[in-house]
């Protein structure tokens, strides 16, 4: 299941249209709360895309309930199923032979195939739904700008600043606008950070997650940033970054965040995500 | 084993007459002689036979967004229910052990959600499948239809898998006499309670199949703007809507020898949560479109 590539269906965002035509680039008004810079940060996750594959504990655990639900089971009930003599039923017969020799580890037989039983089922129909590989491309070349990467997991988007020196990596943040809730902000400036082509969701309008920070200058007139984080759910796209404010962009597990954040970052943020 | 009881067990020998047979390990030959089903030397239940897509998708990603969407921040400590006397005086000898309601009733539309935590998030508990079949009335035999349906949808059989408290599908019946046409015993409909695996297994089946292949179907309805919140079914934290008899034949489980089936029934099906007080089903609602069942407006 490859990312679908969306095409700009979401109008553009009012703010933004309206700045195409001011004579002057005047940049809306800032929002803050008395002595402390106000920001968002945003959980961009793209939830899981492939089902889990069972640990061998798991396999053998399920084996063993099939059997036990196969031994203890009342009689498959062929006269309800099949009417006398189609030939469906022997197919049906074969099939669930071969099921019950799997699951009971027998030798299956080596007896010459019948030749009168039909394949009813056509191999056409096979062949038009043939599943795509589990491991996509970008899990071969370890590619951490795909979204198909690890298609079991959940994974979040990080960004690099071109400032900073030691921890560059974080979420994106974005100012907030007078007049702007915290879901409004989230979704503006995810279309900016991310570009025009990105399909998001906020979930919600609460925040999942807080920080504050105090100022490392003194001759600012806060004393501190508050950092809210909103947590969104890109559902398809692919990402066009502004390159002004960011440079890269990763989408990493929880585990690959810890190993590429600062551990004070790190320690902030890490029970907004999912482990697995 | 103390010595003195092996020694009066020893003096009590029981001499057998028949002859001494070695038996064979037979585990599951042994058969229950009420359904000649085999019955194995141990009390066996029957878990999961396979990872539920739907289970692990509500595990992975529903469970955390429905609690981020349906938080309610409470800063201060609620404050203290307001008492409202009892109908009788809980002293009085005479009624001391009736049913002892508040005044006006019990209040039941004006319950409160608990406090929001991460124990007591929205989940499903089980779906429930109902069907009301009124010529069962007159002939019982005209049951047998909608209970085969039933048993093909849902899987359940009475105490299947070993599970005490799974009870197949039932007869429901009639509870008090109306407007002469039920009276209390009277076979009236069919039921059935979903829970764990074959619960999830139904919810996919009927996302993936059944609604997406219905005319005329453009979701489950919503409640009126104007509609009261105190209601109890908006209290009960249950969702239920009703499919025509045409949908029965788009499941797969019948669609696969649908001739089988004398008789199609449309039945209702209620999805059943933990969550009880005002919004609850607004909540159930929330719980639901995250498994793609739709929602309409009037």
């Amino acid at each position: 299941m490859l990312w679908r590539v969306s095409t700009s269906s979401t109008p553009v965002c009012k703010a933004t249209f309206a700045r195409c035509f001011a004579t002057e680039t005047a940049l809306p008004a800032v929002r803050h709360a008395g002595t402390h810079r106000l920001k968002i940060g945003m959980v961009v996750n793209r939830a899981p895309i492939l089902t889990r594959t069972p640990t061998s504990f798991e396999k053998a655990y399920y084996a063993y309930q099939n059997r036990l639900s196969r031994a203890l089971s009342n009689p498959f009930p062929r006269d309800f199923y099949f009417k006398p003599g189609e030939p469906l039923e022997n197919q049906f017969a074969e099939e669930e032979k071969k099921r019950e020799d799997w699951l009971f580890h027998r030798k299956p037989s080596k007896k010459a195939k019948d030749e009168d039983t039909v394949q009813v089922v056509s191999q056409d129909f096979a062949e038009e739904f043939e599943p795509e590989k589990r491991r996509a491309k970008a899990d071969l070349y370890n590619n951490k700008r795909s979204l198909n990467r690890l298609g079991e997991r959940n994974l979040y988007l990080l960004l690099k600043k071109p400032s900073k020196g030691t921890s560059p990596w974080a979420f994106p943040e974005a100012e907030i606008y007078k007049g702007e809730r915290l879901h409004e902000a989230a979704k503006r400036s995810v279309s900016q950070h991310c570009g025009a082509n990105v399909d998001t969701w906020v979930v919600g309008r609460h925040p999942i997650g807080f920080t504050e920070t105090p100022e490392s200058g003194t001759a600012s007139e806060f004393i501190g940033t508050k950092l809210f984080f909103l947590k969104l759910h890109i559902l398809a796209g692919q990402m066009h970054l502004n390159p002004d404010q960011y440079t890269e962009f990763q989408w990493l597990t929880k585990q690959e965040i810890e190993d590429t954040v600062s551990k004070e970052y790190w320690e902030a943020v890490r029970d907004m995500l999912s482990d697995f | 084993m103390s010595t003195s009881t092996q020694s009066e067990s020893s003096s009590i020998k029981a001499v057998s007459l028949l002859p001494r047979t070695t038996r064979k390990h037979t585990a599951l030959k042994s058969r229950s002689r009420r359904t000649l089903l085999p019955t194995p030397p141990c009390n066996v239940v029957i878990r999961d036979t396979h990872a539920s897509r739907l289970a692990d998708h509500y595990h992975n990603t529903l469970k955390d967004d429905l609690m981020y969407l349906t938080y309610h921040h409470e800063s201060k400590p609620r404050p203290e229910p307001r008492q409202i006397r009892l109908t009788y005086d809980p002293e009085n000898p005479y009624t001391k052990n009736r049913k002892n309601l508040p005044v006006g009733g019990s209040r039941l539309g004006k319950k409160p959600l608990p406090p929001d935590a991460p124990e007591n998030v929205i989940r499903l508990e089980r779906i429930q499948l109902h069907c009301m079949v009124k010529e069962a009335i007159a002939n019982r035999s005209n049951l047998l239809p909608a209970i085969m349906a039933f048993r093909a949808l849902s899987g359940e059989t009475q105490g299947g898998g070993g599970r005490h408290t799974r009870e197949g599908v039932q007869v429901v019946r009639g509870k008090s006499t109306e407007g002469g046409w039920i009276r209390p015993g009277l076979p009236c409909g069919v039921k059935v309670d979903m829970k764990g695996e074959k619960m999830w297994t139904f919810l996919s089946t009927l996302v993936d199949f059944v609604l997406p292949r219905m005319k005329e179907f453009s979701g489950v309805l919503l409640p009126a703007p104007s509609a009261s919140p105190n209601t109890p079914s908006a209290v009960s934290g249950v969702v239920s809507f009703g499919l025509p008899p045409a949908a029965m034949a788009l499941f797969p489980q019948i669609e696969v020898n649908v001739d089988a089936y004398t008789r199609m029934h449309g039945f209702h099906i209620h999805f059943i949560t933990n969550a009880q007080g005002v919004g609850a089903q607004a909540r159930a609602r929330a719980l639901l479109s995250g498994f793609q069942i739709p929602f309409a407006r009037r």
